[in-house]
């Protein structure tokens, strides 16, 4: 086991609500819509609540693994000894510096076609960089903090989803459950990957007060982000047709092109500018993760690898060009975030709780 | 310490370097299009048309009509500025017209550019014209810009019930989706320019147009809408206008295969706005009543029919249908469309009749 994190770096167990959901709400959620629909068709947003209840069981799973004062660092060398427990919490880390790269990646990309075609990756990625650099600095405390920020402040994008009502299509849901169960579990799979990211759990988990009363807050959390994705859903499905949907690239920022205002010709370019504010959180979070697991398997200075690190979200950032090239990239992420989360934890949590019964009974 | 230090170093830097890369583009410095147009031209060819409004000193508004030919849209919009003096912008696109010689043979494949260019917004409105394109761009609309003249006469009228909501993104809608057909406002260049009616599309080809006088039936058929103006025609001594408060629509599908009955029920609510015959009693209201539900049910009928034999679907009942019916496939729909029996219900309630007896 590490050294226990001392009480003043540690945060109250509500705000882990904030870092559960501002973790899952990211860059998915402006193009899921299109990528859900695609096998249960309009019945789709069940899936996408399926999913939801399969991210409570795996939150579940998290909580019930972890003991005070430990991370999956420790579950990991309890199981697997010092070197292949190092291998495996050493591949954890790479993946959420993956995500954190892709994540900027596809922000960048949006800016790049709905804003500005010709600004430079680089330009923009040193500007977010300066900025993640100051936040991951300032702690674990601090990212928190961010992870609430960027929570309420978007909040009130939710209003946005009222204007396309006006021309929305209500028959479009009916009839209700008109599909297979396969066809809902395979875009139930699609969905699921909209909620990941919220495993940095499982390496935050010692820097929660009281995670025990932690565990019901992550639940709602989850809840919470299930009920924006929902809506979300609902709202696509009946603005757009179904065939139509599947040629949209972002749904999401089509919706908002709808919203015209006497001050704001169009909307979309607000949302964009806001989803800064949701991008925020998501980086910081899944490189403060990364950097700490780094940290705690190497024992290095855990500053010195934020900066190492975010040079090489920005080095990464500038090589991978182009639409074809970012996607086939995010999805390589999403289904390693997909095993990891749906086949790698509850793993872990049956090998763990065998373990220790096997110990017990010793 | 140093780090907050280091931060507000590069800040500065990222600061002073801020802009390169951006394309700039300043209001006063480039061409805002507000109408494009499109007709048909030699060859393999389309004919674009724009229009851009040059705000004057003392107020008024002048309108810069450029126009070439090419086989692509962009290629055409390429080729347009090289006529212009200021580059030219679409993010305030608002009419885009298109010839309906140019429409019959499909507007699927011109549409492409106004959904990918994320500049464009969904609201800009769609209209079919009887004649030219460009003549009805390079009219004189006062001290007012074509774009914007055009904009405001066909959103005036949508709220005013003339013609049914329409924009690009309801006609992307209704272009993708299986169960309807877009219909868009169909404009007529005579003396003036106006709405003659409403064009009808299969699919993506212009196919036929509601007249100007069945246009308050369509709309009612197609679904709510308030503030339009119905004349009854009863010979010199009787005849009435009715404006209508609200209209309500109900879908029904009666019995089943081949003996399927579509019920569609419009319930009206109006105001007497003009009578010649002098005073109105209970009878003469009963009477304006029941000729105008008789002169609706015979439009209904006659708009009906058309959709039959064109084979269109601009009232969206293959939706409707789908959302009613479980192990439902289009193939049959195709089948059972033509040979559906439509019956028009109409109920009319005349509320009020102004200040006069």
């Amino acid at each position: 086991m590490g050294k226990p994190v001392s009480d003043t770096l540690k945060v109250s167990s509500f705000l882990v609500f904030f870092l559960v959901h501002s973790v899952q709400v990211g860059i998915g959620i402006l193009s899921f819509e299109s990528a859900v629909i695609e096998y249960a068709s309009y019945d789709a947003w069940i899936s996408v609540i399926i999913a939801g209840i399969a991210v409570h069981v795996v939150v579940w799973m998290c909580f019930k693994m972890l003991k005070q004062d430990e991370d999956i660092f420790d579950i990991h060398n309890t199981l697997f000894g010092k070197y292949a427990g190092g291998v495996l919490g050493f591949l954890i880390s790479i993946y959420f510096l993956i995500l954190s790269a892709v994540t900027l990646r596809l922000y960048i990309e949006i800016i790049q076609v709905w804003m500005f075609p010709h600004i430079s990756v680089l330009y923009l990625g040193v500007v977010f960089i300066i900025l993640f650099y100051y936040v991951i600095n300032g702690g674990f405390r601090v990212v928190a903090g961010i992870c609430f920020l960027g929570t309420v402040i978007p909040l009130y994008l939710l209003l946005t989803l009222l204007f396309p009502l006006e021309f929305a299509y209500f028959h479009n849901l009916m009839p209700v459950l008109n599909h297979s169960v396969k066809d809902l579990l395979l875009s139930t799979k699609e969905m699921t990957l909209s909620f990941l990211g919220f495993s940095t759990l499982l390496i935050y988990y010692p820097f929660i007060k009281h995670p025990e009363k932690a565990h019901k807050w992550a639940h709602f959390g989850v809840m919470f982000t299930i009920f924006i994705y929902v809506a979300l859903t609902i709202v696509a499905f009946v603005f757009y047709d179904e065939e139509q949907l599947s040629t949209v690239i972002w749904p999401t920022l089509g919706i908002w092109k709808i919203i015209e205002m006497p001050f704001v010709e169009r909307f979309e370019y607000i949302g964009i500018s806001s989803w800064a504010m949701v991008i925020l959180p998501n980086m910081t979070l899944t490189l403060w993760a990364a950097t700490r697991g780094m940290k705690r398997i190497f024992h290095v200075n855990q500053r010195k690898t934020v900066i190492v690190f975010l040079l090489i979200v920005l080095i990464a950032n500038t090589l991978i060009n182009g639409h074809e090239r970012i996607m086939k990239l995010s999805d390589y992420v999403s289904r390693m975030g997909f095993y990891t989360v749906f086949v790698y934890i509850p793993f872990l949590f049956i090998a763990y709780t065998i373990y220790q019964k096997v110990r017990k009974s010793k | 310490m140093r780090a907050l230090a280091l931060g507000i170093v590069l800040s500065t830097v990222v600061l002073l370097t801020a802009g390169c890369g951006i394309e700039r583009q300043i209001v006063d410095d480039i061409s805002l299009v507000t109408a494009v147009g499109y007709d048909p031209a030699e060859g393999n060819k389309i004919q674009g048309t724009i229009a851009v409004p040059n705000f004057q000193a003392e107020g008024t508004v002048m309108t810069e009509i450029f126009s070439d030919t090419a086989m692509l849209m962009r290629e055409n919009s390429a080729k347009l500025n090289t006529e212009a003096n200021r580059p030219l912008a679409t993010g305030k696109l608002e009419v885009i017209l298109f010839n309906q010689e140019l429409a019959k043979e499909g507007i699927q494949k011109l549409k492409d550019v106004f959904v990918r260019d994320p500049s464009i917004g969904s609201r800009a409105r769609l209209a079919i014209t009887e004649g030219p394109t460009q003549e009805v761009l390079t009219r004189q609309y006062w001290d007012n810009d074509a774009g914007m003249y055009l904009s405001d006469m066909l959103e005036q009228n949508i709220d005013r019930g003339t013609i049914p909501e329409t924009n690009l993104h309801l006609f992307v809608y209704a272009l993708y989706s299986k169960g309807a057909d877009p219909y868009l406002p169909y404009l007529s260049v005579e003396d003036m320019v106006s709405i003659d009616g409403i064009a009808l599309l299969d699919h993506d080809r212009y196919v036929g147009k509601i007249p100007y006088e069945q246009t308050y039936t369509f709309n009612s058929l197609v679904g709510d809408f308030q503030n339009a103006t119905f004349p009854i025609h009863r010979g010199d001594k009787k005849s009435a206008t009715v404006s209508n408060i609200s209209s309500d629509r109900t879908i029904q599908f009666k019995g089943s295969g081949k003996n399927m009955e579509l019920i569609i029920d419009v319930k009206q609510k109006g105001i007497l706005r003009e009578y010649r015959g002098g005073k109105i009693t209970k009878k003469v209201l009963k009477n304006i009543e029941e000729s105008m539900e008789k002169q609706m049910k015979k439009q209904a009928k006659d708009i009906l029919k058309k959709l039959k034999e064109l084979n269109i679907d601009p009232l969206a009942l293959g939706n409707e249908y789908h959302s009613e019916h479980r192990n439902f496939s289009w193939k049959e729909w195709e089948k059972m469309y033509p040979e559906l029996k439509f019956t028009p219900k109409i109920d009319v309630k005349i509320m009020e009749y102004g200040i006069r007896r």
